[in-house]
């Protein structure tokens, strides 16, 4: 898979967690890694650029990962993302709620680079 | 409708268990199905069950995915092709589906894989472990933190995380401020939540173990809490404080061990006592009230409906039962639905009122100003000539008990928006404690009058003030241990914080015994900063309010207490605009003084009743100093100051009132009319009104559109007999004075 060539979206308001975030992006051989730190910035950057992945903190202030989402799938333009969603253990049982909102998959911090990777398998496109 | 509904699950279900977006939509219209109207109350159990199993699907909490997948389609392919007649027999053992799934169709082909993704993908852990040696379904859950998944190895990371972590754990103070003054501020509840979810989220990818045990459980109490299974109390709060003082220490102590590069951090004792504490409280923590309800049994005592013999009977075989109290008399025709379903109703009513009720403080605002408004009508009528020439007896009677009804009210309903200030008082305690740890000096923090009741409007507004003197007061007042030593002082400074009624006032006294104010530094810093010239003279009083003109510091360094000279400016700022006035009094070796006085509500103002010409207006009384009719001698005209009053040896410059609201006098002389004695900054006034009418409470009415923004006039106000008058804004008669040339 290449993934060298897609573009992801980090939105995490946590700047340590974008960097581990990236940090195991890049051991997945990402290239194009972009950042946002809330929501409200995840969709400024939505509508400027092409993304092929988002990965998205749950919570966050102003605009939740739910919310993201949920914007996310009420435009025609992403409808179809991959979006993934980072939760906690604590937080598992909301997934379902994001499910119902149609996330692509979601993942329990804290994870490593090879479950990211199967999750991304599993909701990337396959060529 | 129902079918193309069910056509649609039934097309839902064609992908495997992985399609978490397919599930997605299922749920979706399972929820669409139950709300059709013909949707068959028989196939509720089905519905529950679909909903679990599709739940345990992608909560990867189930064990053989496939298997409950395969239910799944059972369950949805039986509603479809029956219309639901056939119940398809909830529960079934796992044996049983096996064969099932043999009849349907081979799922595995559906959930496919990419197998050797994943074997490339494991071999690439962020520490070369190969991941979680888990395929497939289920992975995820795995916390690694209990594993063996790190040394610290991306130190810029670490020091990153150590900075931001206490970036938002110095955020945590001032939200759990706004808690307790709301407890049910979500988005303050939300704001404490997120640091510590964050931070535990970062700390278990960074394997620290105590600052992710910690965040957990702080996080958890503060989850339970969002969805309002726990009220937020001062124990709470507690709490939540300590963990995060607990979790700055762990930083502390993990910057430390960063430095050394020796990547071997203790478990540290604290944490777990921290933790055994949290825990027991959840464990412990009562019924959201803490009061004792009656039973629903005493209660259908008490109305005759059941003895007390039958009824311990018949709680007696509940526990054996298993069901409830009211169940079982029903059952056994002891009594009706109807009374059962009374008493319950009333249990219900008494929780209620036990419990005290919230009120949106706009409404009590509106009462407030509604019964002031009761207030003056009642004494318009009063008042009223016509009503003043009965001479009757019963009514003269009747006046005097209306109107200890309504000073009553106006009490209460003024007592309802008071809150003591206790609380804002205590947060000084850990704010002290604080300071004088990072500053090594020695500070005791001495309280009175906590139980002093404030506005609750004010309560947030003094808080940050209050933050100010206190830090000025430990930064600047009080020594260091040795300097105290050799001054013959105690070792310990003293900050005494008190709060006092006095009249329609509060006031706040913040006061050090710290080496006092330095006069002559703080002037030659003023005019440094040219606040103020050379050749002004200023007296003592003056030169210490200079501290609190905005950018003002007389500390050269910059200082970790009190920071980069900002804040005492803040003190004078806040302090003002809940009208209130702000003194300095100081002994040089002796110690410094603030004084805060505030109005008691920000609804009423305690004001002098002036009249300009026709006008009367109203000055509140703590902008005054005095008042006075001066002598001829004493009106004098400066060269490029204008009109002067010379009052006991000061000049003041003289405001004519009536020329800075555009109103015609009765009287042009100071020394026929009546001079208010103001200060404003550093400087004081002396306004000429034509005479004083009476003091008054008056409650003050804000006023609306282009009129608000009229300098000199900071409301309106409706007096005794029914006239508006408005109220005067001292600071801004000044400003136009300064403005307009003297």
């Amino acid at each position: 898979m290449a993934y060298k060539d897609l573009t992801v979206l980090i939105v995490d308001d946590f700047s340590t967690m974008r960097r581990i975030m990236r940090n195991i992006l890049r051991d997945l051989e990402f290239k194009n890694i972009l950042e946002a730190e809330d929501g409200t910035a995840a969709v400024g950057i939505l509508e400027k650029q092409p993304v092929d992945l988002v990965i998205s903190d749950w919570n966050m202030p102003k605009m939740t990962g739910l919310d993201l989402l949920k914007h996310v799938r009420s435009n025609d333009k992403t409808k179809e993302l991959p979006f993934l969603m980072v939760t906690a253990e604590a937080q598992k049982e909301n997934v379902v709620e994001a499910v119902k909102a149609k996330v692509s998959n979601y993942i329990v911090k804290p994870f490593t680079a090879a479950t990211l990777g199967e999750k991304l398998a599993k909701i990337l496109p396959q060529e | 409708m129902m079918e193309q509904i069910l056509d649609r699950l039934v097309n839902g279900v064609i992908e495997g268990p992985e399609d978490l977006m397919g599930m997605g939509e299922c749920l979706n219209l399972l929820d669409e199905l139950e709300g059709n109207p013909e949707f068959p109350k028989r196939w509720e159990g089905n519905l529950a069950e679909l909903r679990q199993l599709f739940n345990r699907i992608i909560l990867e909490d189930s064990k053989d995915p496939d298997v409950d997948w395969q239910r799944i389609r059972t369950i949805i392919a039986t509603l479809h092709a029956n219309g639901g007649t056939e119940e398809p027999h909830p529960g079934k053992p796992p044996a049983e589906v096996e064969k099932d799934l043999q009849q349907v169709g081979d799922p595995h082909e559906t959930s496919a894989t990419l197998p050797g993704l994943h074997d490339q993908l494991h071999d690439r852990g962020p520490n070369g472990s190969g991941g979680e040696g888990q395929c497939g379904v289920g992975f995820g859950g795995e916390t690694p933190v209990d594993g063996e998944m790190t040394e610290i190895q991306d130190p810029e990371l670490l020091r990153d995380f150590i900075e931001e972590a206490r970036e938002h754990l110095s955020a945590i103070e001032l939200n759990m401020l706004a808690l307790e003054a709301n407890p049910s501020d979500m988005e303050a509840i939300n704001a404490v939540f997120r640091p510590f979810h964050s931070i535990k989220g970062v700390a278990g990818f960074l394997n620290l173990k105590d600052i992710h045990h910690l965040s957990h459980e702080v996080e958890n109490l503060l989850d339970a809490a969002r969805s309002g299974n726990l009220s937020i109390s001062d124990s709470v709060i507690d709490i939540v404080l300590q963990g995060s003082d607990i979790l700055k220490v762990l930083l502390n102590e993990l910057e430390k061990v960063q430095n050394q590069e020796s990547a071997v951090i203790p478990a540290s004792p604290v944490v777990s006592q921290f933790l055994d504490r949290v825990r027991n409280f959840k464990a412990e923590e009562p019924s959201p009230e803490g009061t004792p309800v009656r039973r629903v049994g005493e209660i259908l005592v008490e109305r005759g409906v059941v003895d007390k013999p039958t009824l311990e009977v018949v709680i007696e075989r509940t526990k054996s039962s298993g069901k409830k109290l009211g169940e079982e008399l029903i059952q056994e025709g002891l009594a009706t639905t109807r009374e059962v379903s009374d008493a319950l109703r009333e249990q219900r009513r008494a929780k209620d009122s036990a419990a005290s009720v919230r009120i949106d403080t706009q409404k009590l605002d509106n009462l407030v100003d509604m019964v002031g408004e009761l207030v003056i009508a009642q004494s318009m009528v009063l008042q009223n000539s016509e009503v003043q020439k009965i001479k009757d007896q019963k009514l003269q009677k009747d006046t005097v008990q209306l109107n200890r009804i309504t000073a009553e009210l106006q009490r209460i309903s003024m007592s309802m928006r008071m809150v003591p200030i206790k609380n804002t008082f205590q947060k000084m305690i850990r704010l002290v404690r604080d300071l004088s740890k990072k500053s090594g000096k020695e500070v005791a923090l001495v309280m009175r009058g906590e139980e002093t009741e404030i506005d609750r409007n004010m309560v947030e507004e003094i808080y940050e003030p209050l933050v100010h003197m206190i830090r000025n007061a430990v930064d600047h007042g009080i020594e260091k241990p040795g300097e105290r030593i050799q001054q013959g002082k105690e070792i310990t400074g003293t900050i005494m914080l008190a709060a006092e009624q006095k009249g329609g006032n509060i006031v706040i006294d913040v006061q050090d015994d710290g080496k006092g104010l330095d006069a002559a530094r703080i002037r030659a810093k003023g005019i440094e900063r040219g606040i103020i010239s050379a050749d002004d003279q200023l007296d003592e009083k003056a030169i210490y309010e200079l501290i609190l003109h905005p950018g003002f510091s007389t500390k050269d360094e910059v200082t970790d207490v009190s920071g980069r000279g900002v804040g005492m400016d803040v003190v004078k700022k806040n302090v003002e605009a809940l009208r209130g006035k702000i003194d300095i009094f100081s002994t040089p070796g002796k110690g410094t003084h603030f004084q805060v006085k505030l109005p008691l509500t920000m609804a009423i103002i305690d004001g002098m009743v002036i009249r300009i010409g026709e006008e009367r207006y109203v000055v509140p009384t703590i902008a005054m100093k005095e008042s006075l009719r001066p002598g001829k001698e004493a009106y004098v005209t400066v060269q490029k100051k204008g009109e002067m009053i010379k009052v006991r040896e000061t000049l003041m410059p003289l405001i004519r009132l009536h020329k800075a609201l555009g109103v015609t006098p009765k009287y042009e002389n100071p020394w026929e009319a009546l001079l208010l004695v103001v200060t404003e900054g550093k400087h004081s006034y002396c306004l000429l009104a034509d005479e004083i009418v009476g003091r008054q409470e008056v409650v003050i009415k804000s006023l609306g559109g282009s009129l608000r923004k009229l300098v000199g006039i900071s409301g309106g106000a409706i007096l005794g007999d029914g006239k508006v008058a408005l109220i005067i804004d001292v600071k801004g008669v000044v400003s136009i004075y300064e403005e307009n040339g003297k």
